[in-house]
């Protein structure tokens, strides 16, 4: 009897000891290699749900054949966390999705109205600028195209060719056509950016601009010249997180100077606006050519004036005019869709956007901010546009850059085939693209991106030895918007993360190197 | 087993109580006492590495099990365990 209850009793100390020991595997990964896949039907402790919930709505799968769980996206982005037990360094993104033009294809109960060009998904690199590492899902203008044009497809990279004249991507790359015939997609192309018609002031040419708010990048131009900017700065303490301030110069996308300023001691949501303080960026030598100029700092921070003897300063994507009291704002861009948002109730206003070629009188259209915190968009067809803003305090965003002088835009970045590209009446010829056409299954797409997880921010939870630390996902589909009234949608049948990171033989055999 | 039965039949002849379902039944159910109470031993180490590898390694278990479904299984087993004991006064004899 005795044998009996102690062989029971090491028989349950090795199922316990089994347990334990396949939890640490799972926990430590020696592979370094994991799959995590959400099909929406249970609760899943790895991927998160999708959020925010106003964009989400839960469905079922409406064929005969089949009763799952699905999430249909409505409002463009949605974001979903994924718990990982340690960290990797690649990640393979797959969905498996149907747009409502591909679900009225196999079930015709359904309507759909709308098509949606472009979807992308990405994980967060950033969590100061919340800026996210972006990568094609699908893009339609490209799928459509490729059936239509000539198609050279090596190793992932697309290049598309409205008649054929290049037999490969390397004879189009070793012999570019204007840049104006190009189009990109994902693709980083090295052209040297360089003005034919560019010469210095000679004199202190310096501009002084209204108040910005929180982070910002832009491009400038040097030729024979030092490189010359001072920044002011303000703290506003508005939050309870310190406020750094980084400031990185960055030529030919590689990050060749950079000046740090320290939080300005308060920690606190107290409101209380501190002195002005100042960095300069002065560098001399530097080699004809774009530079950017990058601020990464939070909200709370604003820049009181920027000094320069530059001639060209564009702001690339999005700027935040600060509350200074400035009114009857002048803006350029080169923008297709401009959109506008205000935090602000004392500054909902219209904003006026004309042609830059046309007199102010002739406004082409109007962004009416009657909301706040809501986005109020409008595309436009003019190659340059001047916006006037009666109020500061908006928030201005596009798919081009933003400057406060006509003269001062410059915009080295070729064209991007998304929704509001004209492949047409902006005579693109080309297209270069790091795309791989999704798959199609039963009504299905397939489509996956490959996130490069090195650079990803990863949070961490409260800890002693180890713990699951979240990567944070966004899924992109421009002109998606659950407010317009309009049904359009994007149906997730599952979420598939393919992780690969060191293996625990490498990391114990790099260590002992 | 065949040392068992002499006991239990013993117990039941000094008592002048005979097993109500029988010797077998006795028997079975003594072995599913001690196999409980095993098993309530393991679940308690269980809950308790479960805890300290929680404590230093946050969703290490809880990604793959639900500790609460093993605390009541647990909870059950012991009070299943505290009911039998009481019942039948059984007494291991070693």
């Amino acid at each position: 009897m005795k044998n009996w209850i102690i062989k029971l009793r090491i028989f349950l100390c090795l199922i316990l000891a089994g347990i334990v020991g396949w939890l640490l595997y799972m926990a430590v990964l020696p592979s370094g290699k994991i799959i995590y896949i959400n099909d929406f039907s249970k609760y899943n402790y790895f991927i998160s749900k999708l959020s925010p919930k106003e964009r989400i709505v839960e469905t079922q799968s409406v064929e005969t054949h089949c009763n799952a769980s699905l999430r249909r996206i409505i409002g463009d982005p949605v974001y979903f966390s994924l718990r990982a037990p340690r960290k990797f360094n690649k990640a393979k993104l797959i969905l498996k999705y149907r747009q409502c033009r591909d679900a009225l294809q196999c079930v015709s109960t359904l309507q759909c109205v709308s098509t949606l060009p472009v979807i992308e998904a990405g994980v967060l690199v950033d969590k100061t600028i919340w800026r996210y590492d972006l990568q094609p899902i699908e893009n339609k203008i490209i799928n459509d195209l490729a059936m239509v044009w000539s198609v050279i497809d090596e190793n992932g990279i697309m290049l598309l060719q409205r008649e054929k004249k290049y037999n490969s991507i390397d004879e189009f790359l070793n012999d570019l056509p204007n840049r104006n015939e190009i189009a990109l997609y994902n693709y980083d192309l090295k052209q040297e950016f360089l003005l034919e018609n560019y010469a210095q002031i000679g004199i202190v040419g310096t501009q002084n601009f209204v108040s910005l708010r929180g982070p910002y990048q832009f491009y400038t131009y040097i030729k024979d010249e030092n490189l010359d900017f001072v920044f002011l700065f303000q703290d506003l303490n508005k939050n309870k997180d310190s406020d750094p301030i980084d400031l990185h110069l960055y030529y030919d996308n590689q990050m060749i100077d950079s000046r740090h300023l320290d939080d300005d001691g308060i920690a606190q949501d107290n409101n209380e606006i501190t002195v002005e303080r100042e960095i300069e960026l002065k560098l001399a030598n530097l080699p004809e050519g774009i530079y950017k100029i990058e601020l990464r700092v939070n909200d709370d921070i604003v820049t009181k004036s920027i000094t320069t003897k530059q001639q060209k300063m564009a702001f690339i994507n999005k700027l935040w005019l600060a509350d200074s009291g400035n009114s009857d704002i002048n803006l350029y861009t080169d923008s297709k869709l401009i959109n506008a948002q205000t935090v602000n109730p004392s500054s909902l206003q219209t904003v006026k956007i004309t042609s830059s070629a046309l007199s102010a009188a002739a406004a082409l259209s109007a962004i009416n901010i009657e909301q706040t915190y809501k986005q109020f968009s409008v595309i436009v067809s003019s190659s340059i546009t001047k916006l006037t803003l009666e109020k500061d305090d908006v928030i201005l965003s596009g798919n081009g850059v933003f400057s406060f002088n006509e003269n001062s835009l410059i915009n080295p970045d070729f064209k991007k085939v998304d929704s509001y590209l004209d492949i047409d009446n902006d005579g693109i010829n080309y297209i270069l693209a790091e795309y791989n056409l999704p798959e199609e299954d039963d009504g299905w797409k397939i489509a996956f991106a490959e996130l490069d997880l090195t650079q990803a921010y990863r949070e961490n939870g409260p800890r002693l030895i180890g713990g699951a630390g979240k990567y944070s996902f966004l899924i992109s589909i421009p002109g998606l918007r659950a407010d317009d009234k309009i049904d359009d949608w994007v149906e997730l049948g599952e979420i598939r993360v393919e992780l690969e990171g060191v293996s625990l033989y490498d990391k114990i055999f790099k260590n002992f190197k | 087993m065949i040392k068992y039965l002499k006991i239990l039949n013993d117990k039941a002849q000094i008592s002048n109580h005979p097993p109500a379902g029988g010797l077998i039944f006795e028997i079975l159910f003594f072995m599913f006492y001690l196999i409980l109470k095993e098993l309530f031993y393991a679940l308690t180490g269980a809950l308790a590495i479960f805890i300290i590898m929680e404590i230093f390694w946050p969703g290490i278990v809880l990604a793959y099990i639900n500790i609460n479904w093993v605390l009541i299984f647990w909870l059950v087993i012991g009070i299943v365990i505290l009911i039998t004991n009481s019942k039948w006064q059984i007494t291991i004899i070693k």
